[in-house]
């Protein structure tokens, strides 16, 4: 009995000391946020537009077509394995080893940029090869006769893609693309490592100033909580009305499969 | 009459499988040809040859005396003399009916917006489905998604039409109404190759009907000598399992 009134009035303790350390470090938290929210909203909007750039040409040059000349063909496979290196070695290397060795050896030494302008940077380029997935999987997932149907009344490749699948594979891996920024706002926190200020930075500077670390890490699980909940239900929304426009897609349609995502 | 299209020894294989054997045959203006066959025999794979959406591995195909296979052709533009209704329609998801009648105008003929609207509006209304200008294109039906896909192919003013089996993905009794857009756009001289099932059209509307079977043209002729007088033995067994099966 006397143990379970300890610890009852213990955790009432804890729980006022973190609302105190909130309060009294708010500001820095809520700066925090800001830079959180950037780093994952730019890193996403840049991140697909890389991806759009190297899905559509993963795409293109990964379907061999017969009636290409020898040397089309080629070309196809140099430019497909290069951006096989880029996706390969930004999927398979931790962001962090990635933001350790940029940062400190080319970004900050060489060309002295800051490390939200870095954070940004590596954030982007490490999310472009997951959505340069994404978008190859969202594009393939577009129904070859659309693209017949667009060849057939003398539209090129490019505004075949630009006009006709591209738009059609942004709808089918927005989920993909959506779940893409709830990931980044949290995966930004390995950027604290470049002594980017985001929310794990300040939870960890909090920490270094009142000596214990429960009251700052759980105030950041909690705004990281508050974050993803409401990012993730915003996307949910756009998504049910991307679906209820007049041109809807059938319910049948193929989305990309799961193993793109980051996971 | 001048020979729109000459076809020459035309040989396309897929991998091993050889799929059309030394086809020969010509298109003239105003002529609307019917192909039939059963399925494999190549007609599909024939009339995709024909705007290249399948690349012959040999043989000529003539436009206007003018190779298509030769480098330096422009593809997308002979596709746009040269139109195609698709058996699964492949209207534009992503756009509505007049988008999907525009598009090719705007972006491939460089029309502007104002003349492409007229246009898609003038051919929408041609084949009934002006009131559906702004509907969605996967709310509609099969036949009216088909009727849009005529539209769409007749927005670039092509010369010649193709048809891959434009009715077998319909519900029986929307067959019907395309195949009388079909006809009208017949009677006013388009020029049209046919690949159908739809036998009875055919016999009606086609100024020569070409069977194929196994990757080669057998017989050729007008509707009258090939449906009443077939001379080939395996033209009468296809006729005949036709009649058998369809009723």
């Amino acid at each position: 009995m006397g143990l379970h009134l300890i610890i009852a009035a213990n955790s009432t303790n804890f729980l006022t000391n973190t609302w105190n350390v909130f309060t009294r470090y708010h500001v820095m938290f809520l700066n925090a946020i800001k830079s959180t929210l950037l780093v994952a909203f730019v890193g996403t909007i840049v991140g697909l537009l890389i991806g759009l750039i190297i899905g559509g040409v993963r795409a293109v040059t990964s379907n061999q077509e017969h009636n290409q000349k020898t040397s089309a063909k080629i070309i196809n496979k140099i430019i497909y394995a290069i951006t096989s290196i880029y996706v390969e070695v930004f999927r398979g290397t931790p962001m962090m080893v990635q933001a350790m060795f940029l940062y400190y050896t080319f970004f900050a030494p060489v060309f002295k940029w800051s490390p939200l302008a870095s954070a940004m940077v590596i954030i982007s380029i490490n999310t472009g090869a997951y959505m340069a997935e994404i978008m190859r999987s969202g594009i393939q997932s577009v129904d070859k006769g659309q693209v017949e149907g667009a060849r057939s009344i003398g539209m090129n490749n490019f505004q075949t893609m630009r006009y006709i699948v591209l738009p059609q594979a942004i709808k089918n891996s927005f989920p993909s693309i959506g779940n893409e920024f709830v990931v980044n706002i949290k995966d930004s926190c390995v950027l604290n490592c470049i002594t980017f200020s985001e929310l794990f930075f300040a939870a960890k500077s909090v920490q270094g100033s009142i000596f214990s670390y429960a009251e700052p890490f759980l105030i950041v699980g909690i705004l990281y909580l508050i974050l993803t909940f409401i990012t993730s239900r915003i996307l949910g929304l756009i998504e049910k009305r991307m679906n209820h426009r007049k041109s809807s897609y059938p319910s049948s349609v193929t989305t990309p499969n799961s193993s793109v995502m980051k996971g | 009459m001048a020979n729109i299209i000459k076809i020459h020894h035309l040989h396309k294989s897929f991998g091993q499988l050889e799929v059309l054997k030394n086809i020969d045959f010509h298109v003239e203006q105003g002529e609307v040809i019917t192909i039939i066959g059963s399925s494999g025999s190549g007609k599909s794979t024939l009339l995709r040859c024909i705007n290249l959406l399948e690349m012959p591995d040999g043989g000529e195909i003539l436009y206007h005396d003018q190779d298509i296979l030769k480098n330096g052709i422009n593809i997308n533009e002979h596709r746009t003399h040269v139109g195609m209704v698709f058996q699964s329609f492949n209207l534009f998801n992503n756009k509505n009916v007049l988008e999907n009648c525009m598009i090719g105008q705007m972006k491939v003929l460089k029309r502007s917006k104002q003349e492409a609207e007229e246009k898609a509006m003038y051919y929408l209304e041609k084949v009934g489905m002006k009131e559906f200008a702004h509907a969605g294109s996967m709310q509609l039906s099969g036949g009216q998604k088909q009727r849009v896909a005529i539209a769409r192919a007749l927005c670039m003013d092509p010369e010649v039409l193709l048809f891959d089996e434009p009715t077998s993905a319909l519900d029986p009794e929307m067959v019907g109404g395309i195949l009388d857009v079909m006809k009208q756009l017949a009677s006013e001289g388009l020029t049209m190759i046919v690949v159908t099932h739809e036998m009875a059209f055919a016999k009606e509307v086609s100024s020569r009907v070409i069977f194929m079977d196994q990757g080669v043209i057998a017989e050729e002729g007008t509707p009258q000598e090939l449906f009443e007088k077939p001379k080939q033995a395996r033209t009468k067994e296809f006729l005949h399992r036709y009649r058998s099966t369809s009723v």
